[in-house]
């Protein structure tokens, strides 16, 4: 019984990686039989501008400030404001990245980047999530590394072990296809790994972004955010990484319109939770949800979110002031 | 504790092997405890209630057990039926009537204040406190001697494959089971590991994948007409099917290999040809449990025709009920009710109209049209079942027949999941019914099981890739624990 199990479970092992291989291969463009297994909705080199981003990010060495977030990240900082006061600066944003897909992007990238300064962009919109989505973003638009299996285990999701696993057979066959970054009407990428918006939102769509900007207080429920145990140990192990390599690591929270916060019922609790972990760990944590800024919710953000490129103008400056505050200081 | 969760694929394992490592005389117990801590992985305080309602049916069947004097028996059935029924009334049904008054002094503009209680369904409740029931009637009938044992009375309650979802398991089957000595069995592991398998695979990657399409139709009916909420119906009546049926076959499967036979509880109810049949193939430990302790004790067939309408119409309002307190389970239950009353009702008139138009003499066309019938009748009723409200339920059915032909009508279908999505859907619904058929047939032994080795593992690892390729991860619970 045991020598029969043993061949099953052999026999088994073999198949799912022949079928890992076979299912990224097969389909129609790139529609593979794996994408549509494990639902992955990303198009390579489509939203987001990940593919670009990351073969932007070959260019860059000993960098001053390395960014790291979500969209928010990405829309947020300029790097080319930061080269005109001579800092040289990436931004390794990418959708929906949750601190734990952070971790291991970082743990990949931090000693060919080499910052001398990390800042973290936290936001609350991501640390209830498992990174399932950047996951799938990051499968199509990188190349396979040891460090893109470990994140697919420590998401836990058959689906992202699967695409980690086919991109590891591709990999190892050298049929990893090549993709090319799609244009964007609305945005554009900038060297460096900043994304800016090309469009200012018009007619039904920015009446409809500004009911949640007009709302005092909101009228619809507001969504209590569950951080996960598992995010929040990553907000951690990202600040201890960047410690063991010498760096220095600052949290931040980029700001968005006041009203649009009260989508949040436990906004002023995650903001805490964000502040308790930066202290323990001895690091400084900016919420610029409660730092007076010159920013007003219609004329400098895009949408509900994200800050438009005038918004961007004002709020990269006044970060600059900080972080050189903060360097002067020796914290 | 979900069947397809990671926690699950380790308690098991563990829990089988401890099991046959240990003297039968601490089996019992372990297995007690075992089950106890599957609950309370859910939420460990609601335990309590299994253990209440577990100590009043023990005490009460003893006591039973100690008289010969109807009128003691009796009040000791009514202590256990009170005790079972008033934790399923708190738990589940108080709210709903609380809200029912409220609607209806709302619309006297009378001001009813009280909220209702603010506490969880208790997942499987309806399903311990039937199957706990069902023994102190039985005792009550004396179709069973009381159970001396605590502890096996404890498990047969509290058996954990079982505990949330059924099969309703009876006493007579199941007790005499849990005293026997049970010895480990090669066959029964394979037999009961492939049963599990099959579960994975249809809740896995048929009705959760299902699940995606019909939530995002029927949580916002309005949005949608035509071939889309046909469609969504469709899948509903599979995916309710692959996620019950699947939890059933996990079940059964999980006991087998302890040694434990569960009752059936599915016999491809799809391919029923009246209504009366697919009762008699859908969740059968329910249907049953409802013929032996309410239809019959009504009077069932042997009454006046009125009143065995009235029976059945009853039935399957409780029936209703007993899936959830709505009106829309209620309604559900009601309108299959009216199915086997007009269809009793009409039998004469029908027999007739098929022998006017001779379909009688294609024996396999009219078998089709009555498949085809039923299975649309069902569909009918499960949108009552599947909708958020009556009123929705409604909705759905006024712009259901709303079917536009055109191209743009045609790929408005397309909802929730992509194009390649809806085909591993309706593929994977294609091989479930081939399944059926060969299971029907009779063949799915000799063409399956009857194979060689390699054969028969090719099958066994197409179907744990499928689940590991096309399954959909979302840890979605069964359907049939919030009843």
């Amino acid at each position: 019984m045991i020598r029969k199990t043993a061949l099953f479970l052999a026999l088994l092992g073999g198949l799912y990686f022949l079928s890992a291989f076979v299912f990224s291969t097969v389909g129609v463009g790139d529609q593979t039989l794996m994408k549509i297994a494990a639902r992955n909705p990303v198009t390579p080199g489509g939203f987001g501008f990940t593919l670009q981003r990351f073969q932007d990010i070959q260019n860059y060495r000993d960098l001053d400030i390395l960014f790291l977030g979500s969209s928010h990240c990405y829309r947020t900082f300029d790097t080319r404001i930061y080269a005109e006061r001579g800092l040289e600066t990436f931004n390794m944003g990418t959708t929906g990245q949750t601190p734990l897909n952070t971790y291991y992007l970082l743990k990949h990238y931090f000693a060919a980047l080499n910052p001398k300064l990390v800042v973290f962009d936290l936001n609350y919109r991501v640390i209830d999530r498992d990174g399932l989505e950047c996951f799938y973003d990051l499968s199509q638009n990188l190349s396979y590394s040891p460090e893109m299996m470990e994140m697919a285990l420590a998401i836990g999701s058959p689906h992202a072990l699967n695409l980690a696993v086919s991109k590891w057979m591709l990999h190892l066959s050298g049929l990893a296809p090549q993709f090319t970054q799609k244009p964007d009407e609305d945005e554009r990428y900038i060297p460096g790994g900043y994304v800016e918006f090309t469009r200012s939102l018009a007619g039904e769509e920015s009446r409809y972004e500004a009911r949640f900007v007009d709302q005092k207080p909101r009228k619809s429920p507001a969504r209590t955010v569950v951080p996960r145990e598992e995010q929040l140990q990553a907000i951690r192990d990202v600040i201890r990484l960047v410690k063991a390599n010498g760096a220095r690591i600052i949290l931040a929270t980029k700001p968005e319109p006041p009203q649009n916060l009260h989508a949040i019922a436990n906004y002023e609790e995650i903001s805490r939770t964000f502040a308790e972990i930066a202290r323990e760990e001895g690091v400084v944590y900016y919420d610029f949800n409660k730092i007076p800024l010159p920013l007003d919710p219609y004329a400098h953000f895009h949408d509900r979110e994200y800050l438009n490129p005038a918004g961007v103008e004002i709020f990269n400056p006044v970060l600059i002031e900080m972080l050189y505050q903060e360097v002067k200081s020796g914290k | 504790m979900l069947f397809n969760s990671i926690e699950f694929l380790i308690f098991f394992p563990v829990v089988v092997a401890v099991f046959f490592a240990l003297p039968q005389r601490f089996r019992q117990v372990f297995l007690l405890a075992a089950s106890y801590y599957f609950y309370m992985c859910w939420k460990a305080e609601y335990a309590i209630l299994i253990l209440v309602s577990t100590l009043i049916d023990y005490v009460a069947a003893l006591r039973m057990g100690k008289t010969t004097e109807k009128s003691a028996r009796t009040k000791y059935l009514i202590l256990s039926l009170a005790a079972n029924l008033g934790i399923l009334f708190a738990f589940k049904y108080a709210n709903f009537f609380n809200e029912s008054i409220r609607a209806v002094l709302q619309q006297f503009n009378i001001f009813y204040g009280f909220s209702g209680f603010d506490w969880l369904l208790p997942v499987g409740i309806s399903f311990y406190t039937f199957q706990s029931m069902s023994y102190t009637i039985d005792v009550y009938r004396g179709e069973k001697e009381p159970e001396r044992r605590f502890t096996t009375f404890a498990l047969y309650v509290a058996f954990f494959p079982q505990l949330v979802a059924g099969p309703i398991e009876r006493s007579v089957r199941l007790l005499p089971q849990l005293d026997r000595t049970v010895r480990f069995d090669y066959d029964r592991l394979i037999s009961g590991l492939r049963l599990m398998l099959w579960g994975f695979f249809k809740k896995v990657v048929i009705a959760d994948r299902l699940a995606i399409y019909v939530n995002q139709v029927y949580n916002s009916p309005g949005e949608y007409q035509g071939f889309t909420l046909l469609l969504a119906t469709y899948f509903f009546a599979f995916q309710i099917y692959c996620d019950f049926s699947g939890y059933s076959d996990i079940a059964i499967g999980t006991a087998r290999i302890m040694g434990y036979d569960l009752m059936l509880n599915f016999r491809q109810p799809y391919f029923s040809q009246s209504i009366s049949e697919f009762w008699k193939r859908w969740h059968i430990s329910l249907s049953s449990w409802f013929k032996d302790y309410l239809y019959i004790p009504l009077g069932g067939n042997r009454v006046s025709k009125p009143r065995w309408y009235f029976n059945l119409l009853a039935v399957f309002l409780v029936s209703g009920l007993w899936h959830g307190a709505n009106w829309t389970f209620a309604l559900w239950g009601f309108l299959h009710g009216f199915y086997l009353v007009f269809s009793i009702w009409t039998q004469k008139a029908r027999e007739a109209m098929a022998g006017l138009l001779k379909i009688d003499r294609f024996p396999l066309l009219q078998r089709g049209l009555k498949i085809f019938l039923t299975f649309h009748l069902v569909c009918f009723a499960w949108v009552f079942f599947r909708a958020n409200s009556v009123a929705e339920a409604f909705l759905i059915l006024r712009n259901l027949l709303r079917l536009d032909f055109s191209p743009a009508g045609l790929a408005a279908i397309n909802v929730a999941l992509g194009w390649g999505e809806l085909l591993i859907a309706l593929g994977s619904i294609l091989l479930l019914e081939v399944y059926h058929l060969l299971e029907r047939t009779g063949k799915l032994k000799t063409l399956v099981l009857g194979q060689p080795r390699m054969f028969r593992w090719a099958i066994y690892y197409a179907l744990i890739l499928g689940i590991v390729f096309f399954g959909v991860f979302n840890h979605t619970e069964f359907i049939y624990f919030q009843f």
